[in-house]
Parts: structure tokens; sequence; C-alpha cells
């Protein structure tokens, strides 16, 4: 396939990268709602372990916004990728800290679908960790694919950011206070 | 815990703002600051950063500790 077919494929390709991407970021920004909504109205407080988990997620989503906003950018994937490890690193962790019943440890929170905070966090870290691998095996080199894109995912991108951005600050309010 | 939330929200303003630069220093500072407080917060004074109670070198599991016995 040459020529303008193969152009389209790879601009269609390079869409669904951006999509796929996009939900990664609307997703996380879901979750992170749902734990300050824990935290604020069943008055939920996390531990120092959990905020760090917070700043995992945010991490993720810094680095997929830098990469939609303003073009492909493998350093901003990077930065993503290495956001997750550190989700992965801290939530597995905390896992271990509590995984043996003894005095004075006890998982943080209650559980939700029968699994405590920390351990939705390593599954949402596995989650972006296998998105971000999806995404490459699927779309290849169209994810970092020069030239003009189709900028619905750029203008979305740019309102989940803010949106993530004032989550971060409802969250470096409630750590201040 | 402030420093790097302040930072985090920064950097989501920046992306958010097509200020890349901006972003990723911001992050890469949170990120930073971030891996030194977790080792802050899973040091210990008595166990350094191990976790004994996850200990499985117990007897007869031919580990160091089983070793140690039939020495």
């Amino acid at each position: 396939m040459r020529g303008p077919a193969a152009a389209d494929a790879a601009g269609l390709a390079a869409r669904l990268a951006d999509l796929a991407l996009l939900a990664m970021v609307v997703a996380l920004a879901g979750v992170l709602t749902a734990a300050l909504v824990m935290e604020i109205a069943y008055g939920e407080k996390p531990c120092p372990l959990c905020l760090l988990e917070r700043i995992g997620m945010f991490g993720i989503c810094v680095g997929i916004v830098l990469h939609l906003r303003r073009g492909p950018s493998v350093r901003a994937i990077g930065l993503g990728f290495a956001s997750a490890l550190f989700l992965l690193v801290v939530s597995v962790r905390q896992v271990l800290l509590d995984i043996c019943p003894r005095p004075g440890h006890s998982y943080v929170g209650s559980a939700v679908l029968g699994l405590h905070m920390p351990v939705w966090s390593v599954l949402v870290a596995v989650a972006v960790l296998a998105g971000f691998a999806g995404v490459l095996v699927a779309f290849g080199e169209a994810v970092w694919r020069p030239g003009p894109r189709h900028p619905g995912p750029a203008r979305a991108a740019g309102w989940a950011g803010l949106y993530a951005a004032a989550l971060c600050a409802i969250n470096l309010i409630t750590v201040a206070l | 815990m402030i420093l790097i939330f302040a930072a985090m929200t920064a950097a989501l303003a920046a992306a958010a703002l097509g200020l890349r630069r901006l972003g990723a220093a911001a992050l890469l500072a949170g990120l930073v600051l971030s891996a030194g407080l977790f080792l802050f917060e899973i040091h210990s004074r008595e166990d350094g950063f191990a976790m004994p109670w996850l200990s499985t070198r117990g007897e007869g599991t031919g580990g160091a500790a089983g070793r140690d016995a039939v020495a």
C-alpha cells in the first residue's frame, strides 16, 4: 500500500492511538476522582503511600497529556512509563506491608469489590503498563508519527489535563490542611 | 508532600496549556521528590528496607536458616 491510501491508514492509526491514550487519561481521572470522593465524603484519610500512589497516577496523566497536546513525543510517553513504574513499586510495597496480618498493621480504608486500595493501585499500574504496551504493539510507529494530527484528541487532552490539575490542587489543599 | 503535590499541579497545568519543557521539568522534580519520600517512608530503624514479616527462610525450607541449624 503506497501513496494517499497509505497516508490515510497511517493517519487513522495515529488518531486511534491518540484516542486510546486519551481514554487512559480519562480512566485515571475517574480513579483519582473516586479516591478524592472517598476521602472527602466518606472520611477515608489516605496514608503517605496512598498519596504517593496518587502522585504516580497524576504523573502518568502528565506524560500522556504532554504527548497529545503538543504533538507526539517519545520523551513524554517515557515520563508516563516512569510514573507507571513508580506507581507499581509503591503499591506493591504497600501491599507487602500489610499482606501478613500483625498487630498495628492492616489495609487502610474499606474494601471496594473485595479489594483494598493498595491492591487496586497494583491493578491500575499493571493496566496502565499493559495499555502502553497495547498501544505500541497495535499502532507501532503511528504513535510518534510526525505531521498534522486530528485536533480533537489534543483539545480533549487539554481539558482532561486541566481537570486533573484541579484534582491535584484539591489534593494539595487537603494535604496542607 | 505539599511540595510534591505543588510540583504535580504545576506539571499538569503546564501540560494542559502545552508548555512541554515546564511540564516535563515539574514532573521530573515531582517524581524525584516522591522517590525520596517513598524511601524515607519505608525505611525502618530496626529493619532498614527489609520486610522480616515476609521471611521465607524458616525451618525445613532448605534456606540459610536451615543450613545454619545443620552446621
